[in-house]
């Protein structure tokens, strides 16, 4: 399956993009997305919030929403999807 | 006494007399300093029914034990006093290098009452302080005091006024500008290289620079280095955390209004306030000929003047923050009220303007104009400068209408997308205040293991009560130890610090205690001033659910959390004032037995 990626902010600076499309395994996890986001950009990315050993992000470093709120490590993704990515920060 | 100079300025304004109060060691433990000290000092003289533009209501500029340390992110300083804009407790803190020079002229900070007959200034020196003629000074904006001052060494404004320093930094929220301009003092001046003793210097040269590692490489810091506040912009909207067209729509174009953007349009350089290695501030270059440097925007400014009136026209945000800026007006209060006027002009209820004509959504200029009129107190801007409850009342509409708690108008952050944030607003000691304590910071995965704050589901109600509750107080004390909000140390560090300086044996009980504390004392002070729990409440244009965004049919459960914060915080239910029980337990039996013998 495929899914679509947006990067907001300062993650959007940092991977060099804006959006992309990702292709996951069948019955991928959003956990997955977030490991297979970290393979293609961590590179770029400040060393402190990339744990390469987990190969996952430092908590608390993303967090994803749809319409309905943020999304559960473990909720399952689905073929076509959108989803918004970014630091799981606030400030103002 | 270390960390401390042990006295504060006492100026009266009506006699002209300046003298000095002695501050006792055990009171410094128990308030610490800032804010919460402050409201030590002026508790006795606060009365119920008080005006608080009497002469004799007091103002106080407060620094705390770490001001002028080398800890980073310590110069700051909280102005306090009885709200010209919401009648109950006001405060406002502020950063850059003036807190630094308050506390370095010789003073842990400043009681001021009285009015004086014609306009003063007050300087201060080394110990030594004098009152001036400010009669030049007098009707000059924000810049043109600060640079006239330097180059030596308005009395009836909008209730929404604020008090700058360091240009174009801003004690923002109260009104406490209308308050020092209803005593006709124009300006302090302070300067000085007076230091207070140091407990365990070399403990405290090693903690700063720990500090300064922590804060370097902390994620936040480097997200409010490159954009500044506005970082938040565009994930705020997709959180639905930024409300927009008057707190009935969640999604607008943010990518025209985020901090790239701002980057984009103009040269954008940081400001750091003194000792701070993050420089969250911004400064606009070469804005326009007239206006070649702006200070700002922050979230706060660009969220209240930008989307919240459907304005996406960055340019007359930019310049609808400088004019507040050098009037010297909160933004969030003023981006609130304009909105609610674009609201009622929607539905017709709006007074016409001959000045101001038709008004409607997302026109910058209007809002310009707008700005211009609220500070010069001008038809429709009299009104709007009184703050969106009494432009309800003066309107005769539903206050349920007006997007304030206890007067003070709603934040950036919407209650909707951080449910936390409802029972934060409601309770907070100066109404709706997003600092105290910023729950959704909490509940995008900011713990706080000390106090046991955990993060939670941000729809979430249960059990949040408490949690907000201590993370109120956690906040509460950083404006009592007047260290910035973005500061990323734990409460451990803080602890380490704090008996570094000051050769204290706290422990992280202590300080929440302390917090907890000042956060009673603050509460007793509005409850001698007529609010009750009736007061604890948000607005329904706050909370009813919206139809659109990430929020969409969301509610905050009030009265499940209302409850839950109540009963931690062992508050009457049927009055709102904290329990004699729970005062006595906090050391505050002078404000139990004035409480309970009413």
């Amino acid at each position: 399956m495929i899914v679509t990626v947006r990067f907001l902010g300062l993650l959007a600076n940092w991977a060099g993009i804006s959006q992309a499309a990702v292709p996951l395994p069948p019955g991928s996890r959003f956990v997955d997305l977030l490991a297979e986001i970290g393979r293609r950009w961590a590179h770029n990315m400040p060393a402190q919030m990339w744990d390469s050993e987990r190969q996952a992000f430092i908590k608390p470093v993303t967090a994803a929403v749809e319409p309905g709120g943020a999304l559960a490590p473990q909720t399952p993704l689905s073929d076509g999807q959108t989803i918004t990515v970014f630091l799981s920060a606030a400030g103002g | 006494m270390q960390g401390y100079h042990g006295k504060f300025l006492k100026v009266d304004l009506s006699a002209g007399t300046l003298g000095e109060i002695p501050l006792a060691e055990s009171d410094l433990r128990a308030y610490i300093g800032g804010a919460t000290l402050a409201a030590a000092l002026i508790y006795g003289q606060v009365r119920a029914g008080m005006d608080p533009l009497a002469p004799e209501s007091p103002l106080v500029f407060a620094t705390g034990p770490l001001t002028g340390s080398s800890i980073p992110m310590v110069s700051r300083y909280a102005v306090c006093g009885i709200s010209p804009q919401t009648g109950y407790w006001g405060e406002a803190t502020s950063g850059g290098s003036f807190p630094f020079r308050l506390k370095g002229a010789g003073y842990d900070g400043l009681l001021i009452t009285g009015r004086a007959e014609s306009p003063v200034y007050l300087h201060i020196d080394r110990g030594s302080a004098e009152l001036r003629d400010a009669g030049r000074l007098w009707g000059r904006d924000i810049y043109e005091t600060q640079r006239l001052l330097k180059d030596e060494s308005l009395g009836e404004k909008p209730s929404i006024a604020c008090i700058m320093n360091d240009r174009g930094r801003a004690a923002g929220r109260c009104g406490l500008g209308a308050l020092m301009g209803s005593k006709n003092l124009k300006a302090v001046a302070a300067s000085g290289g007076s230091k207070t003793e140091t407990a365990d210097r070399d403990t405290v040269k090693a903690l700063a620079q720990e500090a300064q590692a922590v804060i370097k490489g902390h994620l936040v810091s480097l997200a409010l280095k490159e954009y500044g506040t506005l970082f938040y912009m565009d994930m705020a909207m997709a959180l639905g955390d930024a409300p927009a067209r008057y707190f009935s729509r969640s999604v607008f174009p943010a990518d025209k209004l985020s901090g790239q953007a701002l980057r984009q349009a103009y040269t954008v350089e940081n400001y750091s306030c003194l000792g701070c290695p993050i420089g969250c501030g911004r400064e606009v270059k070469h804005f326009r000929q007239d206006i070649p440097r702006v200070d700002g925007p922050e979230y706060e400014t660009v969220g209240a003047l930008g989307p919240l009136c459907l304005n996406y026209d960055l340019e007359s945000i930019v310049e609808a923050n400088h004019l507040c800026n050098a009037y010297g007006m909160d933004t969030i209060s003023t981006g609130v009220s304009i909105a609610y006027a674009m609201h009622l002009a929607g539905q017709g209820a709006l007074p016409s303007d001959p000045e101001l004509g038709e008004l409607t959504w997302g026109d910058g200029r209007a809002i310009v104009k707008l700005v211009r009129m609220i500070a010069e107190r001008r038809g429709l801007g009299r009104l709007l400068g009184e703050g969106a409850l009494a432009m309800a009342q003066a309107l005769g509409r539903d206050p349920d209408e007006a997007a304030q708690v206890k007067g003070l108008e709603m934040p950036m952050h919407d209650a909707r997308a951080f449910h936390g944030m409802a029972v934060s607003y409601a309770t907070g000691p100066r109404g709706a205040c997003h600092l105290k304590g910023d729950y959704y910071n909490v509940d995008m995965g900011v713990a706080v293991a000390e106090f046991d704050i955990r993060p939670g589901m941000r729809f979430g109600s249960q059990n949040k009560g408490e949690s907000a509750a201590k993370y109120q107080g956690l906040k509460d004390l950083y404006d009592a130890l007047t260290i910035c909000k973005f500061s990323p140390l734990g409460v451990t560090q803080l602890v380490k610090i704090v008996n570094a300086i000051t050769g204290w044996e706290m422990t992280p009980a202590d300080l929440l205690a302390a917090g907890l504390r000042s956060l009673n004392l603050k509460r007793a002070i509005n409850n001698k001033l007529g609010l009750t729990r009736r007061d604890d409440r948000l607005p329904r244009v706050c909370l009813r659910a919206l139809e659109e965004g990430s929020t969409a049919g969301r509610e905050p459960a009030m009265e499940t959390m209302l409850q839950d914060y109540y009963q931690f915080m062992g508050w009457d239910w049927e009055t709102g004032r904290p329990g004699r029980a729970r005062l006595l337990e906090l050391g505050l039996g002078h404000v139990a037995e004035d409480l309970y013998q009413q």
